[in-house]
């Protein structure tokens, strides 16, 4: 059989996906005719499959439209080309992040932020996807049939057996499929990198404010006798502070196509870091800033825990270096990418983060035992966090984060500054 | 695709023909019309003939409400061999032509709505009806004068009823009565019959202070936990009364409104039913005198609270009312000895009691002189939230003042009230015949009542309308003629049985005129005053009509469902179920594989689980996620189009 | 263009007796009729707006008079959360809103539909002035 001709094309954004398809060159059915990372050897020769990664606007139409002419079958690796991703977020400040489906016809679609290049090859093989299962049937924890009590930001750090859902805190595992990441099992719920609906914004939102259902909710009576939905604050809109970046995390340009209306903040990463939740802070960062995530993600907690006075215990601060010497191998290597060095930096973080978007990783200390480290999990583990409105500063090797959260936890000011 | 002009309903207000000729361009319409009159004969014969001459399979008639006429073409389309649900219904007159002022707005909106019609035309799904079997025998829930009533018609039907009682005996208010208006018959000699019937009917099993705990399933097949107090005393008891006579602790019977005593080992009344005599554990100082002289051992203090399922196709709601509680009204002293309710004279007037019927002033038992009578104490009377008229208490205020000037005719009674009610056969003869008792009518509500703090006399206040003037009268008693509300623990019973409650906390009739016997669920009937105040004429006739509703469901022996319910996609459910957490009558249960199952009988196609599914998988047929958005693109659509055009 | 989802009971009722009383209100509400304002999610706000309406009513039975218990009620929480959702996308909450009304008072949706055409313009006129 002859070699698959492939083209890698990374679009905008975080470029980790890119990084991951370097591994493609490993593939004896595959030759790969260029790649972002490689430099351009491309010499627009037709080729079997164009497989894209980031997230597009509209001023890619063009070059989107001349891919989809030269190849026979177009396929987006990651979630940003498919929904528009994290980066959508940004399009509640305005800007026009687009699914790639927006544009053109796509053949085929590899979700996950990132997602497994396995994945990817054996639905080039095969030639269509294969069927994922529902993250919840792959989960431990149990739903109870109740409507909730309250709802919460951070779940119960030692409860490990009760639904996110259940306990108060929103879980995007109902909508979305089996991923390479699993949060979830880093007491994490899921923020639908991977939807498994077509609609699964708006579905997860239904799903969580019908549970609700029996919260205080504001009404009034107008003035032609009738009653209708109030508009001041209440438990909903106290227990949702960020609608947009809990359900809409990975897929508000797919799901909403009006731009919103906000003032940007000047930046495409400050646009979608302002407006979130804290609790969601580091896991976000680690995901926009791409290969120098784990500096911005570890920078932004240490600048909050300046800022309310929370002292990570000394094994923390450990991990916490061996996980800045990861960054420091990984922005050594973009200066030669190189994919098996990669992939010793991925088993590196799987180890000390638990996955690649830190899920593990959180103020005060980790949320579940690492698996390859000598110390009893009471050495590093998180402390009681008194969450609170402040503003702090940290800086590292790669950058300089300040921050200013509100007293609903809601981060009204960042800026990260990268060397 | 037929338009049709309603004459000049719709016609005169937007051109017809012009929506007729878009609706011909739209995708999938092989013929479109205009009519005058679409459901008159010809224009039902019109659509029957497109169907077959164009073979159509789906028809949209843009007229009316779907209220008014798609039963009309539906069943047109299903004599041509469609499903009736293939038939869809586009209103542009209540929503269009009537509301809209201006004739280019109404005609364009029309189109819209034309437009959406025939997409979600496409969409359509045939509904099946199924035949679902019913459970014959209904449960009656309360036994006064309604319930009894229900229950014997039922019953005499030959469908088996479960009357629930909480009380120790059954009868309700009717039995406390003295005597009943407008023939001033003996209650219980009218209601005897009833009462025994019932109670030995072999159709009809009684359950005595007894209460319903829990109610599950729906129409035609329900099932009600009954929890049943223990009466300390088995059936066996043949009504001897020997323990009674024993039993030391004696305290105001509840049943004689305090005119008259009982013991803790007691029965209400002489000919209460049924005649098992109950011991209440509240008074009860466990001497254990009963036990040992009852002569058939029936005393048994070691009985315990039972709970007990049955298996019914429909219930019957006929809890009463409840006297309202004049306390509230402080200007009125009720607290006063010598100030009673008219329930309470009643039972003073009754023969049985302390007085032995005699009208005594309850202070000291000396013949009171002057009876002022007050009406309207918690009726009409927005201050305590019951804007209401009982309509009742005009009438026993007839009979009782008429009664009291029989006894004592050199006694003054006086009315006050606001107007005297008396509508209907005989009542208002009823009227005058009271009139030329001699009683004096003061047209007035009192202000209020002064107890005099060194004699037993009260003075009334209150301004005679008619003349305008300030009156004070002095009265030995004071009666108030105090307005029926809903019993006070109904709220608990009524969410049990998930029904709606109208403000006034009277179960809410389905409709006013024409179901006053039924509720807001189907399948649970309401009977007498639980409904609202009325008196005995008219509790008995609703109640004969709540009977008559509730075997119209089981007499078939089967109910059909329509069956345009909810549906589970299992290659979408993730087996969450929140759908199930948010369906209020329960009726998503889990399939052995864990996934979402709709029971069809008990899901009333609200949607609101699919508005709770995350992935989309349960859906309510005609009604899905996919056809709703369909509907709405076409009526965006349209205006789009027309938008970008301009 | 304003999408307003009607329940069967008390809206689609109520809209039927301003017909009758011949009321008049703004041509650019458009019924969706649905059995029950619980029938109504984020689904089906997104999609009307993604399709080019400029707002949407819900309209249900009065809160605690569901005639399926409390649909509306566990609707009342989904929009609310929308509403909120907007807000965040710098739109205004008006955007959709969630009204009562009674089938035998055909003024109580009028002036739901009053209200929601009023609000649309305020909100269109805001809009205008922005750009
Ligand atoms: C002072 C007075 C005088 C009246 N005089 C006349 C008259 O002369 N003529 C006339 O036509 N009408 C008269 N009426 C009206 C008459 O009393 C009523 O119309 C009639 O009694 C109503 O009967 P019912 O069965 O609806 O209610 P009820 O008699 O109240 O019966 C309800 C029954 O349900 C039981 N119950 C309540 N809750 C529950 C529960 N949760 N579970 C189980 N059981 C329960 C109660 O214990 C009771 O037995 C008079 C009313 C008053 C107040
Ligand atoms: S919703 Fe989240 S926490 Fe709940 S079962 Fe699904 S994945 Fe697990
Ligand atoms: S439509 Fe859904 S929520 Fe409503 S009754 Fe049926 S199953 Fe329950
Ligand atoms: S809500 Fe939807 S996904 Fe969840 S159990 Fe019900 S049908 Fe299945």
């Amino acid at each position: 059989m002859s070699k698959m001709k492939v083209l890698v094309r990374q679009l905008n954004g975080c470029n980790r996906c890119a990084w991951h398809l370097l591994a493609l060159e490993s593939f004896d059915s595959i030759s790969l005719i260029g790649h972002s990372l490689l430099g351009n050897n491309d010499n627009n020769e037709r080729v079997d499959a164009v497989i894209l990664t980031g997230f597009a606007t509209r001023k890619d139409r063009e070059m989107l439209e001349g891919f989809r002419d030269r190849a026979d079958l177009i396929a987006l690796f990651g979630t940003c080309p498919y929904t528009g991703g994290i980066f959508g977020l940004a399009n509640q400040r305005g800007a026009s992040v687009l699914p790639v489906e927006d544009l053109i016809k796509v053949d085929m679609n590899i979700a996950g932020c990132p997602p497994g290049v396995g994945t990817l090859i054996e639905t080039l093989t095969k030639g269509t996807s294969t069927l994922m299962s529902p993250l919840c049937s792959t989960c431990n924890r149990e739903f109870q049939k109740q409507y909730l009590k309250e709802i919460i930001h951070t779940p119960s750090w030692d409860d490990s057996t009760t639904c996110f859902n259940n306990q108060g805190l929103p879980c995007s595992g109902v909508v979305s499929a089996e991923c390479a990441q699993r949060c979830i099992d880093f007491n994490t719920p899921c923020r639908g990198c991977v939807p498994n609906v077509n609609d699964s914004g708006p579905g997860a939102l239904g799903y969580f404010t019908s549970l609700a259902g029996q919260m205080d909710v504001d009404t009034k009576a107008t003035e032609w006798t009738t009653d209708m939905l109030g508009d001041k604050p209440d438990e909903i809109t106290k227990g949702i502070p960020d609608v947009v970046g809990t359900f809409f995390r990975y897929t508000l340009a797919h799901d909403f196509k009006r731009a919103g209306r906000l003032p940007t903040t000047g930046g495409l990463c400050s646009d979608i870091m302002t407006g979130r939740l804290i609790q969601e802070a580091p896991q976000i960062a680690a995901t926009i800033y791409g290969s120098r995530g784990i500096s911005v993600a570890l920078t932004l907690i240490e600048a909050y825990e300046n800022a309310i006075g929370v002292e990570p215990s000394e094994k923390t601060r450990e991990i916490r270096s061996e996980l800045r010497k990861i960054q420091a191998t990984w922005t050594k290597l973009e200066r030669k990418p190189d994919s098996k060095r990669f992939a010793e930096i991925v088993k590196a973080l799987k180890t000390f983060a638990g996955n690649e978007v830190l899920s593990n990783v959180y103020f005060s200390g980790f949320k579940v035992p690492l698996k390859d480290v000598e110390y009893t999990f009471d050495a590093y583990s998180i402390r009681e966090i008194d969450w609170k409105a402040a503003s702090g500063y940290a800086e590292d090797e790669n950058c300089k984060v300040s921050i200013t959260v509100d007293d609903r936890g809601i981060i009204r000011e960042w800026s990260c500054e990268l060397r | 695709m037929f338009v049709c002009h309603c004459g000049e309903n719709i016609a005169g207000k937007l051109d017809v023909e012009e929506v007729a000729e878009f609706a011909a361009g739209l995708p999938n319409v092989e013929f479109s019309t205009d009519n005058l009159f679409m459901c008159s004969k010809q224009g039902v014969e019109l659509l029957k003939e497109a169907v077959r001459r164009h073979k159509l399979n789906r028809t949209v008639v843009a007229s009316c409400s779907v209220e008014q006429h798609w039963p009309t073409f539906a069943r047109a389309v299903e004599e041509m061999g469609l499903n009736p649900h293939m038939h869809e219904q586009v209103n542009i007159r209540e929503w269009v032509s009537w509301v809209t002022n201006d004739w280019d707005n109404a005609t364009e909106k029309a189109k819209s709505a034309v437009a959406a019609g025939v997409k979600m035309a496409a969409l359509k799904e045939p509904i099946e009806t199924q035949k679902l079997d019913v459970v014959k025998k209904v449960m009656v829930i309360g036994a006064g004068v309604a319930g009894l009533r229900a229950a014997m018609d039922l019953a005499e039907l030959g469908i088996p009823v479960v009357l629930v009682e909480k009380e120790p005996s059954i009868g309700g208010h009717m039995t406390m009565l003295n005597k009943t208006f407008p023939t001033d018959e003996c209650p219980m000699c009218t209601l005897s019959p009833l009462l025994n019937g019932v109670a030995n009917h072999p159709d009809i099993e009684i359950l005595t202070l007894s209460e319903v705990s829990k109610v599950e399933g729906s129409v035609g097949n329900f099932v009600v936990e009954v929890t049943t107090k223990p009466r300390y005393v088995h059936d066996n008891c043949t009504s001897c009364g020997r323990c009674s006579e024993v039993c030391p602790v004696e305290f105001p019977n509840e049943w004689d409104m305090g005119f008259g005593m009982r013991k803790a080992i007691y029965k209400p009344y002489p000919q209460a039913i049924p005649s098992t005599f109950t011991r209440d554990k509240k008074h009860c100082i466990e001497c254990g005198l009963c036990e040992i002289v009852c002569p058939v051992q029936a005393v048994d203090f070691s009985m315990k609270k039972e709970k007990r399922e049955f298996n019914v196709g429909a219930i019957v709601v006929a809890t009463g009312y409840e006297q309202y509680d004049p306390v509230e009204i402080t200007a009125y002293h009720y607290d006063h000895p010598n100030i009673i309710t008219q329930l309470e004279l009643e039972r003073m007037l009754a023969p049985t009691t302390l007085t032995k019927g005699k009208i005594l002033r309850p202070s000291d038992g000396k013949v009171p002189e002057s009876v002022v009578i007050i009406q309207c104490v918690g009726s009409r009377n927005d201050q305590v939230g019951n804007a209401y008229c009982t309509g009742v208490c005009c009438m026993y205020a007839l009979k009782n003042a008429g009664i009291i000037k029989e006894h004592l005719p050199n006694t003054d009674v006086y009315i006050c009230y606001i107007d005297i009610r008396a509508p209907g056969l005989y009542y208002e003869e009823y009227y005058k015949k009271a009139q030329e008792k001699g009683i004096i009518f003061i047209r007035g509500r009192p202000s209020n009542i002064e107890p005099d703090p060194y004699e037993e006399k009260l003075t009334v206040f209150v301004e005679d309308t008619f003349t305008g003037e300030p009156v004070e009268i002095e009265a030995d008693m004071v009666i108030l003629s105090a307005g029926m509300i809903a019993p006070k623990g109904f709220g608990k019973l009524g969410g049990k049985l998930g029904l709606l409650r109208a403000k006034e906390g009277f179960a809410k009739e389905y409709h006013i005129k024409m179901g006053p016997m039924r509720s807001s669920r189907e399948g649970v009937l309401l009977a007498g005053t639980i409904q609202g105040p009325r008196d005995i004429t008219k509790t008995v006739a609703h109640a004969g009509a709540a009977a008559s509703a509730a075997a119209q469901i089981l007499v078939k022996g089967f109910l059909e469902k329509r069956l345009d319910t909810a549906i589970v996609d299992k290659d979408l459910c993730i087996k969450c179920l929140a759908c199930s957490t948010v369906c209020n009558p329960g009726a998503i249960d889990v399939d052995v594989d864990g996934y979402a199952f709709v029971n069809d009988t008990a899901c009333k196609s609200c949607g609101t689980c699919a508005g709770a599914c995350p992935t989309g998988a349960i859906q309510i047929r005609n009604f899905r996620d996919a056809q709703l958005k369909e509907e709405v693109i076409g009526l965006l659509e349209y205006n789009r189009l027309v938008g970008a055009a301009q | 263009m304003i999408i307003a989802f009607a329940c069967e009971n008390c809206a689609q009722g109520s809209a039927n007796t301003a017909g009758v009383l011949r009321m008049k209100y703004d041509h650019r509400i458009k019924i969706v009729r649905v059995p029950c304002a619980g029938r109504v999610g984020p689904r089906q706000i997104i999609e009307a707006l993604n399709n080019g309406a400029d707002s949407v009513a819900i309209i249900g039975c009065c809160f605690g008079a569901c005639h399926y218990n409390d649909g509306n009620l566990i609707t009342l929480r989904r929009v609310k959360a929308m509403k909120r959702m907007f807000e965040e996308l710098g739109f205004d909450p008006d955007m959709v809103n969630m009204y009562t009304a009674r089938a035998a008072e055909g003024d109580t949706i009028v002036g739901d539909f009053e209200d929601m055409s009023a609000k649309t313009d305020a909100m269109l006129s805001k809009e205008v002035s922005n750009e």
